[in-house]
């Protein structure tokens, strides 16, 4: 699902999750996506690839890039672009604010509110290309 | 006249009854699990083990307590004395015979010292130091058209073997129809390959009735319990066990005690979103589920265990996981009367990595969410409820 228009329904508890759990500051236009690394379909060699090329297009933006558990290979893939705050979720706060699922997750967040935000699969990448066309 | 008819309806009323054990009741306690435990098991396996360690097998009739387990990244088994709580041997798969061809081993089975069952998606051989003793396919596109069936776990109803029938024991599920038709659910879920035949078989048992009304997502792991000519089957939604007579071939509907935190039914899912996998975690989240069924042939107790209802979302307004689901794990007797009820700590024991043993009920302390938990190591702890 990509979304403009359908609010995210537990907008509330991910930017809680994102100042109180990391003091992310969210009131500038940042970059969130999420990686489920406990799910199967989650987080896929496709999915990682993707926002790595689009990091790679989009330097100006600020990045947080989480990981519901420790990977080592995305960390060094992810760790090689000056623009991104890599974040691991090593005691399931993402859980605990509802936030743990079993697909990726994308949001665009400005002024403290999620403007964009999709569930990121294999099967609807290209269809993420409409948030990065500036 | 009159007493004719009392007796033919006495007859009737027993007739009716005869495929359903009565309920009795009986008062029983709810105990914590830390009174019970009685030893623990804590092995090095540094560099050798997955995290998950998903597939293992204790044997069941070793000289010696023994537990099988597979890294399927690095294609190794192992083997481990429970005991001395050391590593024993350690095999490649692909030097016993078990190579990527026939796909992945999904399901383990650890017999005795010369027998360990090892079945992948396409094969099921028996192995012993030597490599293959036997072997036979499974699953091939012909054998899938034709019977309309494959061969694959549906929850915690791994490979066993019978040695007094010589007959191996696997699930199924129907190839043609889906998780949210009838057809599923009233369809044979199990099958044996019998070894004297060389046939596979399959028996009348099928999901519980209560599965053919309504849709309940994602619960649908079947569980099952061996206990000498009889196999017993137990499901997520409800305390109640069918019973497989073996030498009869008859089906048993047994009312077992239910789980003292059962209050209420579990809830079916809405068939419209049987494709959402989001919203069917939530469903096992919110839902009670009655989990693995174990038999203790040392004690003649059942152990079976339970996870209650929860709330998505908590009054501090934080979520619920999977991993913060309470468990319990229900003793009966033979007859499936609950002597106890025992509280295992949230966070601390995988109530799937379990197995009975000599000494007692073994409990994997492998719960992601245990801080205390080290995944380069193989822990248990080991339970004895006094008989």
């Amino acid at each position: 699902m990509i979304s403009c228009t359908n609010k995210f329904e537990r907008e509330k508890s991910l930017i809680e999750y994102l100042t109180m759990s990391h003091g992310i500051d969210v009131t500038n236009e940042t970059y969130v996506v999420i990686h489920q690394t406990n799910f199967c379909n989650s987080c896929t060699e496709e999915i990682v690839n993707y926002f790595n090329n689009e990091l790679s297009k989009n330097t100006q933006k600020k990045w947080k890039v989480i990981l519901t558990s420790p990977r080592q290979d995305l960390e060094l893939r992810y760790l090689k672009h000056s623009n991104v705050e890599l974040l691991i979720d090593n005691d399931f706060l993402l859980e605990k604010h509802g936030l743990a699922m079993s697909y990726d997750l994308f949001f665009i967040i400005k002024e403290g509110k999620v403007t964009n935000w999709a569930r990121v699969k294999d099967n609807n990448l290209e269809a993420l290309d409409v948030f990065f066309v500036n | 006249m009159g007493k004719l008819i009392h007796i033919i309806i006495l007859a009737i009323c027993f007739t009716c009854c005869s495929n359903t054990r009565p309920k009795y009741k009986k008062i029983s306690t709810f105990s914590n699990i830390d009174e019970y435990v009685i030893d623990s098991i804590l092995i090095d396996s540094t560099k050798t083990l997955s995290n998950s360690m998903s597939l293992y097998s204790s044997c069941s009739q070793c000289s010696k307590e023994r537990l099988i387990t597979i890294n399927q990244n690095l294609n190794l088994l192992f083997c481990f004395n429970l005991k001395t709580q050391k590593r024993e041997w350690v095999k490649k798969l692909e030097d016993v015979g078990i190579i990527p061809k026939h796909g992945l081993v999904n399901e383990i089975f650890y017999h005795k010292e010369d027998s360990i069952f090892i079945k992948q998606e396409y094969a099921i051989s028996i192995i012993d130091s030597n490599g293959i003793k036997f072997f036979t396919s499974i699953n091939s596109e012909d054998q899938k058209v034709k019977e309309k069936r494959i061969y694959n776990n549906n929850g915690y109803s791994e490979i066993h073997y019978e040695p007094t029938n010589k007959r191996i024991y696997f699930s199924a599920y129907s190839f043609e129809s889906g998780i949210t038709e009838k057809e599923f659910y009233d369809y044979s879920i199990e099958s044996y390959y019998d070894m004297n035949s060389k046939q596979i078989i399959n028996i009348p048992i099928t999901y519980h009735k209560l599965y053919f009304k309504r849709f309940y997502g994602n619960l649908i792991q079947v569980t099952r319990a061996f206990n000498k000519d009889k196999i017993l089957y137990g499901y997520p939604i409800t305390e109640e066990i069918i019973e497989y007579d073996v030498n009869n071939r008859t089906t048993t509907l047994i009312e077992s005690e239910k789980s003292n935190l059962d209050l209420k039914n579990t809830k079916p899912f809405k068939v419209k979103n049987a494709n959402d996998f989001e919203l069917k975690m939530r469903h096992m989240i919110a839902s009670q589920s009655y989990e693995k069924l174990l038999y203790d042939d040392n004690r003649n107790f059942y152990y079976r265990f339970y996870s209650p209802h929860i709330p998505l979302k908590n009054d501090d307004g934080s979520y619920n996981s999977y991993g913060d689901k309470p468990n319990t794990v229900i003793i009966y007797d033979k007859d499936f009367n609950r002597v106890t009820e025992l509280n295992l700590k949230r966070r601390k024991y995988s109530s799937s990595n379990t197995f009975v043993m000599k000494r007692g009920l073994a409990i994997g302390k492998n719960h992601y969410k245990n801080n205390d938990y080290d995944s380069n190591t193989i822990s248990y702890d080991i339970i004895k409820f006094p008989n």
